[in-house]
Parts: C-alpha cells; structure tokens; sequence
C-alpha cells in the first residue's frame, strides 16, 4: 500500500464541496418527511372519502381559536426566517440573520406553549374515531418536528454566536429549508384538522 | 476550515491504535462498507439457516420438526432479515465503498453519519431477533405484517416494529449521503453521463429508500400505535381500515422490491462488459431504463391488493406490465454486451450469467402475475414464493456474489480461489433451482404460502421434499464460499490495481486503495476511464 498523499487539489475540492452539502442533505431529509406525513394525509383522505359527513358524526369539533392564533404565530415564524436568509446575504452576516433566528425561536416556542393550551379545548379521546386518532397523531409528529427545529435553531444560533459561521451559510439554509417545511406543514395541518372539521 | 481538518492527518500520522479501536471508531468508507458485508452476512447465516429449518419443517407431512408457532416466528425472521439486514445493506455495504471509488472521492459526503447508519443496522438487527427470548416469543406475522395478525402478537411485535424503525432511520441517512456523494463528490470530468452504472444503481436505490422508506416508519407507528395508544387506524369498528396498513405499507413496499434489486442489476452491468472485453451495449439506455423503473416503481403498489377488491385491479396491471419493459431493455443491454464477446468464465461472470439468467425467470413469473386473472389464480400460494425467490435470490443475491468475486481483490489485495468459486457457483445455481423451480407447480397445486404442514393426501409431497434436498444443496454451497474466504485469508497480496482488465475508476488505484483512495486520477474523457488509459498506453507501446 503506498504511503504517498492524494492530490491536493483533490483534498481541497472535496473538503470544500463536502462542506457546503448541507443544504442538498436537508432538502432530501425534508422530502422523505413529506412522504412520511404524506402517508397520514393518505389515510386522513381516505377516511374522508369513506364518510358520509365529515368529521364522522359523533366528533365534537375542536375549536378554531387557538389555533388559529398558533398557526399564525408559527406562519410568522416562517417569515422571521426568510428574514434571516436575507440578512445572511448582507456584510454583517451573521449579525443580524441571529436576531432574527431569535425571533423564529421564539415564534417556535410560542407555538409549542399555545398548541398544549388549546388542547384542553379538545373534548374527545385518541381511540374514538379515526378522526380522532389522526388528530392526535398527527398534532403529536408535528410537535416533535417543531421541537426539532427548535433544537436546529438552538444549534445554529450556538454556532453563529461562537462565531463559526462567519464564512459559511449553509447551517443557516439548511436550518431554514426544514423550518419552510415545518411551517407549510403546521398551515396544512391547520386546514385539514380544524377547519375541515369546523361546525 | 475543513480543509485544515483534512490535511494534518495525511501529514501528521496519528498515535497509534489498536486495530480494533480503529476498526470500531472508523468513518473511512472502505472499512464502513466491510464491516456493512460482514453484518450483513452474518445475518445472512441466520437468515439461511432458518430457511433450512423451514425446508427440514416442510420435508415429509405432518411433520413435526418445528411447532406452528415457531415456524410462524422462523419464516417471519427469515423473510425480515433476509429484505431487510442481509440483502439491502450488503448492496450498501459495496456502494459504501465501491461508490466514492467509481467516482473518484476521497471518502462519502458525511463520513460520520456513515458510521451512525452502519452502527444502527446490528442495533436494530438484534432488537427484532431479541423478540426470540422475550416469553411471547418473536414476531410472527411473517415480514409483511399484516393486520390483524400484528396487533394480536406479544412484546416480539413491539420489538420487531422497534428494530425496523432503526434499520429504516439506517437505511434513510445512508441513502441521503449516497446522493449527496454522487451529486457533489464526483471526479473533475465525470459528468453524470459517464458514472458507472453501479453507482447509477446505488443513485436510483437511494431515491427509492428516500421516497418510499418513510411510508414503511409512518406504517410501522400506525401499527404501534394502535397496539399501544390506542388509535383506530386500523380498527374498522372505529371508523379504521386494514386498508390504511395496505396501502401504506405496499406503497413503502413495492418500491422496496426494486431497492432490493438495483444494485445487482448495477453489479452485473459492471461485470459483464468487464468479461466480455467489450463495452456495455447502450449505456445511456440502461441509465434511462433505471430512471423508468424507479419513476414507475411508485405507481404499482396495488397489484399485491387485487384480491382485496380495495383497489383498481385494471389500472394496477397496466403500470405494473409497462415496469416490466424498462426492465426488459436490461436483459437486451446485457445479452447484447455478450453478444461476440470474448468471454471469460471467472467465478464473478459465472455469478453474473446466473444472475441473468434466473432473474428472467422472476421477471416472467411476475409479468405473469401482473395479469389479476392469474394473480387471482396463485395469489398467497408457493407460486408466489418461487417467484420472489427468483427475484431475490436467483436476482439480488446471484448479483451480490457475483460482486463479491469481482471485487474481493481489490477490497483485500487477494483473490478468492477461482475453483472453489465455480464449484460454489453450480452448488447454488443447481441448488437454487431444485429448490425453488418445484415451488411454481406446488403453488398452481394450490399450496398456500405459510403453511407449517400438509397431509399426504394433498398431493405436495414428492415436491417438498426435492425443494428441501435442493435447499441442503445451497446450504453446502454456501459452506464452499466460506472455506474459500478462510483459504483465501491466509494467501499473499497477489492482485495488482486492475487485475481484471476493469473500466471504472475503482481500478485506478491500488487494491486494496490507501486510506485516501488515490494518489492520481487519470483523465476522465468517457464513462470507461480506466480503458482509455489501457488502451492509450498500449497505444503508446505500438508507436514506441
């Protein structure tokens, strides 16, 4: 076996590209959640189609509120993001995309606190209904995903802070590719549980 | 800044280790895709051996060999970790290292999560295998798990829905950082029209794992779920439906049949231009047929429901005939390479020709069922079982052998003993087809799949009984491939960088490569670069 080093110019190139691949990495992440949410949308379709009046019959729906106000606040959690994308283009980079990655923060937060609010607004079980289990189901994943962005953001805002992204924007689109998604998620939830189902 | 991170180790040599400490904390993609072969093998010795339980179980009538419950926990252990820890992590285990290779990299594009997908396989591989000492027992609803059978069972079930949830977090990182490695690592000058097709192949699996594996978790919790929590996905006195577990798991699953497939297709298509000595005929065509298969393989799902009547009988046969001719172009791509060539019958070609071979039959037998009239006829029987079979084995594994022989020298510097080869290769071929070809007339007897018995008077004797001979026959082949690993462990480093006059960049370096793969790349002007630079230099020798 030989002892010799590779090509410099191979290292680089590869150090370089490997290191801006994030953002291609977190777009097929993000698509093969969308199947994954896909596959519950699926089944929530099918029960649709399946019953005559929708929700099944003996489903209180949930109210419209606070939710309403929850996914408001997680949409303007999604613009504070574009937000920071924008500012990521600027000299100060990364000064002021972190502020508003705070904002998204606590947008995120905000959401998490507002949607276990409501759900003492929420009169029926898990196992009642297939409407129910789907409602459920799907609220409990899309909270884990807005935990996860939560912890995604608390990691590139750690790594701004430190000063490690000061030549780098991918952490940032990446961290924002999976928040758009979460934030599309959260509105298309919004629509299928609640106002489909609204009295 | 990663730059800097890189070079001090090529410069710097680092504290010594112990072999296996450096073995255990790898990221190197060369070891990672060794020890992906080694896993997956070892749980191919499980797998197999439970197969010759089933086949010793199914020899006479009446036997009593295994009881129900325990040949209910065999087949469904077989089935899983055959699909899901032997057959798709070792077409991992060769991309793993064969991939970033082909392409010229120094390594994948996340070397770390590479090491966390390898690490996750035996994690999740002994979770489903550790339902055999809970009191229960293991999973028994066979690999499908079909509802209401999964929601019946005891803790194995949980463990069983558990260990998949990690091997398909496994696959899905994996896969992500095969893309990610073939669309940005790539060599200067290797266009997407000249990758190889093996890593073509990984490409289009790792699509396939990406879009399709997130139906099987989001299926997988569904099932716990209702075990555990409660819900009614599946409860039709709640508004449920088996139907929701169906198409969730089979839009997942069909897919999955062609993740199990492609890279042995990718294998062959390396092998055979390679002991032809001619180039593969209409590379762009088995690269647009792989593009095909994958487009169409999410559009099929429903032809394993045609007998629910939940689903389009017509409309599923139309898309699952029209799969059926992207993946008929292959078989003429490759027949045609063979076409005058000058053939060399290795271990690793012979592999390869039986690859093609018994595949067409799988393929015939699946075009067959296709057709509703016929599915309607065999579906659930033997025939089914000879036809995934065919597939599977006589497809995926023929391939992963054939890659096996192809590429152990370069992996090791060494070359497994060519006789010994070709008599492992007629074991299994000879094996593989007294087992399994009796299946189809068992099946359009009417033999119905996961049975653990039958009595004399159903006719299904004389059968079982040649498919279990032809199963010992395997069993010995695959004895004969292991003394021919020990034989070879202890023989010299013989192979030079491109001993079998290859064409793609793995043969650019030494075998086996240094740690950082390659010390130079030769040009890159065609999707056979190793070639030009043969045929250059003998060119080059002529006019001396």
């Amino acid at each position: 076996m030989t002892t010799a080093q590779p090509p410099a110019d191979l290292v680089e190139r590869h150090a370089v590209r490997a290191a801006s691949s994030a953002v291609m990495a977190m777009t097929l992440f993000v698509a093969s959640e969308a199947v994954f949410f896909g596959a519950f949308f699926g089944i929530y379709a099918s029960a649709y189609t399946a019953s005559k009046v929708w929700p099944p019959a003996d489903v209180s729906a949930p109210g419209l509120r606070l939710p309403t106000i929850s996914t408001a606040v997680l949409v303007f959690g999604g613009l504070s993001m574009l937000l920071a994308r924008r500012a990521s283009r600027r000299d100060d980079f990364p000064h002021r995309s972190v502020a508003w990655l705070w904002v998204t923060l606590a947008s995120a937060i905000a959401f998490l606190v507002l949607v276990v609010v409501s759900l003492p607004d929420t009169h029926f079980g898990i196992g009642q209904g297939i409407f129910e289990s789907l409602f459920y189901t799907i609220t409990a994943l899309a909270m884990a995903h807005v935990f996860g962005g939560i912890v995604l953001l608390t990691l590139v805002i750690g790594r701004a802070r430190a000063g490690e992204l000061a030549f780098q924007r991918e952490p940032l689109q990446a961290a924002s590719i999976y928040w758009y998604f979460v934030v599309a998620l959260g509105v298309v939830i919004y629509l299928l549980l609640y106002v489909a189902a609204a009295d | 800044m990663t730059t800097t991170e890189v070079r001090p180790a090529t410069v710097a040599p680092r504290p010594a280790r112990s072999r296996a400490l450096d073995w255990l904390t790898t990221t190197d993609h060369k070891k990672i895709g060794i020890m992906y072969l080694f896993n997956s093998f070892a749980f191919f010795a499980i797998a197999g051996a439970m197969a010759l339980l089933i086949r010793t179980q199914l020899a006479q009538p009446n036997n009593d060999v295994l009881s129900p419950k325990a040949y209910n926990e065999t087949f469904t252990m077989h089935g899983t970790l055959m699909i899901f820890l032997v057959i798709l992590p070792l077409l991992s285990g060769f991309g793993n290292y064969i991939v970033p290779l082909q392409i010229g990299a120094l390594d994948m594009a996340f070397p770390r999560v590479n090491a966390l997908s390898f690490w996750l396989l035996p994690v999740g591989g002994l979770t489903i295998l550790s339902g055999f000492v809970t009191s229960g027992g293991a999973a028994a609803a066979g690999w499908t798990n079909y509802v209401p059978l999964a929601l019946q069972e005891g803790t194995g079930e949980d463990l069983w829905l558990l260990g998949l949830l990690v091997v398909g977090t496994s696959s899905l990182l994996g896969a992500i950082n095969f893309i990610v490695t073939v669309l940005r690592l790539r060599a200067p000058g290797l266009s997407m029209a000249r990758v190889p097709i093996f890593t073509w192949a990984t490409l289009s699996t790792s699509v396939l794992v990406v879009l399709a594996v997130p139906a099987l978790t989001a299926t997988l919790m569904i099932v716990f779920a209702d075990r555990h929590l409660g819900t009614a996905f599946l409860d039709p006195s709640h508004g449920g439906s088996v139907f929701n577990y169906l198409n969730t798991f089979w839009f997942f699953g069909h897919p999955e049949v062609y993740m199990l497939i492609m890279g042995a297709w990718g294998i062959a298509s390396e092998i055979i231009p390679v002991f032809s000595g001619k180039p593969l005929f209409g590379y762009r065509g088995v690269i647009a047929s792989l593009l095909l298969v994958l487009a169409l393989s999410f559009t099929v799902w429903g032809h394993h429901m045609y007998t629910t009547g939940l689903v389009d009988d017509s409309l599923f046969s139309v898309t699952t005939e029209l799969i059926s001719v992207p993946t008929g172009v292959l078989f003429f791509n490759w027949l045609f390479t063979l076409w005058k060539g000058k053939i060399r019958f290795e271990p690793a070609m012979s592999f390869a020709l039986g690859f093609v071979a018994l595949f067409v039959i799988g393929g015939i037998d699946g075009v067959w069922m296709a057709s509703p009239a016929m599915d309607y006829a065999v579906h659930d029987t033997y025939f089914v079982v000879a036809h995934i079979h065919y597939v599977l084995f006589g497809g995926s594994l023929f391939g992963i052998f054939a890659g096996v022989y192809y590429w152990f020298p370069k992996m090791t510097g060494k070359f497994l003993d060519r006789r010994l080869g070709n008599l492992q290769f007629w074991l299994l071929f000879i094996g593989f087809n007294v087992t399994f070809f009796p299946m189809h007339y068992l099946g359009l007897s009417g033999m119905p799949r996961r049975i653990e018995t039958y009595t004399a008077s159903d006719g299904w004797t004389t059968l079982n009984l040649v498919a279990t001979i032809g199963s010992y026959v395997i069993g010995l082949g695959m004895i004969v491939g292991l003394v021919n690993l020990i034989v070879t462990w202890r023989k010299p480093r013989t192979a030079t960088g491109d001993p079998w006059e290859g064409n793609t960049l793995e043969w650019a370096t030494t075998s086996p490569p240094p740690p950082h793969n390659f010390d130079a790349l030769p040009p890159i002007t065609s999707e056979r670069p190793v070639r030009d630079q043969r045929l250059a230099a003998a060119q080059a020798e002529v006019t001396a």
